[in-house]
């Protein structure tokens, strides 16, 4: 089967790529699927942290770049799943520090190793996007329902349909349903109705999410989790499955779980 | 307005949407519009282009009738067009000292002349009158929709007095969504098939018409061609501009959902739905009304 690099890409940042990345490159490899997770927010590395993995790096991509050490010495194994590798990126040096076209060039070569590359492209438009962009077959939008994201994410679709990358996915996160119902928050189709893209998933704001980071567990492991239901319904599509879009109208209360109990 | 407009001879006249005249000062009602000579051109009109601006020069009475409505269109700009070099079109040959007249009019505003170039309707220009006079006699006698069509000839008909309808003129065409950061500018008319995100700008020398809905920020007659429109099938823009007048939205939404036109009329920007033949029985009845953007 063809490899597929996909960048996660957003225009604004903290709605959610690097979780986004981590979650999508564990579910893809507890499903049997090599993957290398590249952090390419030079400077601003947090993909490690997400993984719980920063005190097992050596080199990094800048390092495999220069020619200080090979690709191979630079990746970084999961010390859950097989099959699952960070390239990290480099914490004491800025953004142009690589160029495009070396990005490429690494992704081609990963590319050659791996069933996935997944690329976690760091916030705004200049170099840093640019590079991260250099490499992928597919692009991941992430956007939260607010209205400065989705702003900032329609001029990223712009420079990416620019680039060549004309059919971007969506995934839109931190969704709270009981908002969206009130009308406080805008919705889906708000958020689409501006964005006009494949909806790739939809992602509810979830409490284990920041448990999970801190952790440096991936929440798609978390079978009570509903981010993690959701994370692992994405998972699903990228893989090529037709999977509902999840019902968003969670019950945790008391009657809730007496419900469950009894299969209602 | 209640009943349809009637002639002198009881013949029904069918209304012309007002905003197809933009040289005629739409004083009475429709059926005085018809009565009146329709004719375009009647005004000077200033025109941004690849050269610089075109000034059209329409010589209808007499010179100085003339000369009086293009210091009048300069007055009004201010200095808007300091700087600019222009082509002057007038409708005829002019002597050489109305040449100087316009010369050192011009020069008061700023605006250097660099050529004086008749346009090629002078030729038409007798016959055209005469068709004029034919076809609204015909309206007169026969009062029917066809003449009304023929007798009015279409907006485009701006580049030169009298060119035979539907003369149009170039645009861009634009088959995208126009997405936030993006800018597109175009000495001429521009027209997009899709929506026009906030945070993008369409600059337009002449109209500009979206085809979706214009959320971003529009601005036509960008050269100071005050009779540029804005159109869209949903107008909401962060901020309208036409000639050198801005607008933004009032700040509630009221809604309004269909498509609506927005143009300069009595030195302000009106928004008002779109007519023309398809939906005037909804304008008559009311359902729609116009609204005015905030200065």
């Amino acid at each position: 089967m063809d490899s597929m690099v996909l960048v996660v890409t957003s225009g604004k940042g903290g709605v959610g790529k690097t979780t986004t990345v981590a979650n999508i490159g564990t579910g893809l490899a507890k499903r049997g699927k090599k993957v290398v997770m590249v952090d390419a927010d030079i400077g601003l590395r947090n993909l490690d942290v997400v993984m719980g993995l920063e005190n097992r790096i050596v080199f990094d991509l800048v390092d495999v770049v220069e020619g200080q050490c090979r690709l191979k010495q630079a990746l970084v194994k999961d010390r859950r799943l097989e099959g699952l590798y960070l390239l990290p990126a480099a914490q004491t040096r800025e953004k142009d520090a690589v160029q495009p076209e070396q990005m490429k060039a690494l992704c081609d070569e990963l590319r050659q190793e791996f069933d996935y590359v997944v690329i976690d492209c760091p916030a705004g438009i200049e170099q840093g996007f640019k590079n991260a962009i250099a490499g992928a077959d597919e692009a991941l939008i992430v956007t939260t329902p607010e209205v400065s994201a989705v702003r900032d994410a329609d001029r990223i679709v712009g420079l990416l349909q620019a680039s060549g990358l004309t059919n971007p996915k969506l995934i839109i996160n931190r969704i709270r349903p009981d908002m969206v119902k009130k009308g406080d928050m805008i919705g889906i189709e708000d958020v689409n109705g501006v964005l006009a893209l494949d909806l790739l998933g939809v992602i509810p704001d979830d409490e284990s999410i920041i448990i999970s980071t801190n952790r440096g567990e991936p929440v798609v492991l978390d079978k009570n989790s509903h981010a993690g239901e959701a994370y692992r319904n994405i998972v699903a599509r990228i893989e090529g499955e037709d999977v509902p879009l999840m019902s968003l109208d969670f019950d945790d209360g008391f009657i809730g779980k007496l419900k469950k109990m009894f299969g209602i | 307005m209640s009943a349809r407009p009637r002639n002198e001879n009881g013949g029904r006249i069918f209304p012309i949407p007002q905003r197809k005249l933009p040289y005629c000062n739409l004083g009475g009602g429709h059926a005085a519009m018809l009565i009146q000579k329709v004719v375009p051109g009647r005004d000077p009109v200033i025109k941004g282009s690849r050269e610089g601006l075109r000034i059209i020069f329409p010589i209808r009475h007499s010179f100085e009738e003339a000369f009086d409505a293009l210091a009048a269109n300069l007055a009004g700009a201010g200095g808007f067009f300091e700087g600019a070099r222009s082509v002057l079109e007038p409708s005829r040959e002019l002597t050489n000292l109305e040449a100087d007249q316009i010369k050192d009019l011009l020069a008061e505003y700023g605006l250097e002349l660099s050529q004086i170039r008749p346009s090629a309707a002078t030729r038409h220009s007798a016959s055209a009158r005469m068709r004029e006079t034919k076809d609204l006699k015909e309206i007169k006698e026969k009062g029917t929709r066809q003449a009304a069509v023929t007798a009015v000839p279409a907006p485009e008909a701006r580049t030169s007095a009298a060119q035979a309808f539907p003369q149009g003129e170039q645009a861009l065409l634009i088959r995208n969504t126009v997405r936030s950061g993006q800018k597109i500018q175009f000495d001429g008319n521009i027209t997009v098939l899709g929506d026009v995100n906030p945070g993008a700008e369409i600059i337009a020398a002449g109209d500009i018409l979206v085809f979706g809905a214009l959320k971003g920020t529009a601005h036509a007659g960008s050269c100071g061609d005050r009779q540029a429109v804005v159109a869209a099938l949903r107008l909401r823009p962060v901020q309208l501009r036409i000639a050198e007048l801005i607008v933004r939205a009032p700040d509630k939404d009221d809604g309004v959902n269909v498509p609506e036109i927005a143009q300069i009329r009595n030195d302000a920007i009106v928004v008002e739905p779109f007519a023309s033949g398809w939906n005037l029985a909804e304008r008559k009845n009311g359902r729609i009304k116009g609204r005015r953007g905030k200065a």
